[in-house]
């Protein structure tokens, strides 16, 4: 068998001009199954990666209860569905917190997990990790501030 | 194949034995990239801005692999093994061995291979694939020794050893066209090599372009192509660009397998080189 790649190039050229071609859009908000469907995957997700050995400390101090009706109201609202998010900025809910890439990133893999568990379509899971990517920046830990909370200690060899 | 078969054997093993020292995974699943023929993080033929392995700030990764590409008239094998820390910076090195049955049967030559060894180091300059809207670029080079002298002279090449430098862009959407992820790396490389190195160098350089693109039909599973532009420069023994399309298997963060048809136009001045490639590659 004999077959030309030479097409390749328009190919890849054709795939980038399809990325201005998007299909119409059942709301989000509905592909999650309303409120129930979004209470019941953020409940999947937050015991998840509450329960994750490698990070779930960093909720210890959290209200989990609070934590869950936050999060459903912001992917709620997110999604087109009824709702306003009224609670705090991503940056002020995480202020302080020094959340790594790793950490994020094993968060936005159990939610991934959790809405294969609960049955989402590959399409419906990528259109929720799309809206919460951007949020990415304002949860992260910025870096500098761990040189403001760690004070050289005045004397560290304890010569005095 | 022997030797390198060896070799991979070895690296495999290495990076078993050694991996209690590596921790990682903090990368998202299939942002490691695949383990190209020349040891960087990349697809088949192409090589990508993003770093080898799943570890991201603070982590570091390993891993070895190898590829077996076969035409009508060659086979190529490539053994791999990478390190690579925070996220910023990869070392890696290959060993490639071309069998050059055509050629033998020619009676071009008395060899049934050549070798040619890799070593890359990348380094990422900033972004990310998937957060950073502009995505992720890194620069890039490749220490490349044909181990084949003689080869390289009957060729007519200048050299025997050559240097790549690249700079890399990948970038990764999620929620594109189809509701899918989907996956661009384009990369601009400067070359003294002949098909690779595998026979030989030139003293002064050229550019080169190479694209990739893929979509992710789930997590899991990415199926692209992609184009290496070539310069061509043996008046007797013609090189095309090269081209595939793979499908890529990303059962977990530790393995990956792929799949992919080539397109290698003329090689050693054998024309119309296409056939079949596979590689699986392992890492922590």
């Amino acid at each position: 068998m004999v077959v030309s790649l030479r097409f390749v190039p328009a190919l890849i050229g054709l795939c980038l001009l399809t990325g201005c071609a998007l299909t119409p859009k059942q709301s989000l908000f509905e592909a999650l199954g309303g409120h129930d469907g979004i209470a019941a995957l953020v409940d999947t997700a937050v015991e998840h990666s509450v329960t994750d050995p490698r990070f779930g400390e960093l909720f210890a101090n959290t209200d989990q209860d609070r934590l869950r009706t936050q999060l459903a109201d912001q992917i709620c609202e997110l999604s087109g569905g009824p709702c306003v998010y009224q609670g705090l900025s991503m940056a002020e809910a995480h202020s302080g917190m020094q959340i790594t890439p790793a950490e994020f990133n094993w968060f936005v893999e159990h939610t991934r997990l959790a809405m294969t568990e609960r049955g989402y379509p590959v399409g419906t899971q990528n259109r929720l990790l799309a809206l919460l990517a951007p949020m990415r920046s304002e949860v992260l830990g910025d870096p500098d501030q761990v040189f403001e909370a760690e004070p050289e200690p005045e004397d560290p060899l304890g010569m005095e | 194949m022997p030797v390198s078969s060896r070799t991979t054997a070895v690296c495999v093993l290495a990076a078993a034995a050694i991996n209690p020292a590596f921790a990682g995974g903090g990368g998202l699943l299939a942002t490691s990239g695949l383990q190209s023929i020349e040891g960087s993080a990349g697809g088949g033929l192409t090589t990508w801005a993003m770093i080898a392995g799943h570890g991201e700030e603070g982590e570091r990764a390993m891993g070895a692999g190898v590829a077996r590409a076969i035409t009508d008239g060659f086979a190529l094998t490539s053994a791999s093994a990478y390190a690579s820390w925070n996220n910023r910076f990869e070392v890696s090195l290959a060993r490639q061995t071309l069998e050059l049955d055509a050629l033998v049967e020619m009676g071009a030559t008395d060899r049934t291979d050549v070798s040619l060894d890799l070593i890359g180091f990348k380094y990422r300059l900033g972004g990310d694939p998937v957060y950073a809207d502009y995505g992720q670029f890194a620069v890039g080079a490749l220490y490349k020794h044909n181990r084949d002298a003689d080869l390289v002279r009957l060729a007519g090449a200048e050299r025997s050893s050559g240097v790549d430098a690249y700079l890399a862009w990948s970038k990764l959407w999620l929620d594109g066209p189809w509701h899918r992820n989907w996956l661009l790396n384009v990369t601009l490389r400067a070359t003294q090599a002949h098909q690779l190195g595998l026979i030989g160098f030139e003293d002064d350089y050229r550019l080169s372009a190479e694209a990739a693109v893929g979509v992710f039909l789930n997590p899991h599973w990415v199926v692209g192509a992609e184009y290496r532009n070539k310069p061509d420069r043996l008046s007797n023994a013609a090189e095309q660009d090269w081209a595939d399309v793979y499908l890529a298997f990303f059962p977990n963060k530790r393995w990956a397998l792929t799949l992919g048809y080539l397109d290698l136009g003329s090689i050693g001045g054998v024309d119309d080189q296409h056939g079949w490639y596979a590689a699986v590659q392992y890492g922590r």
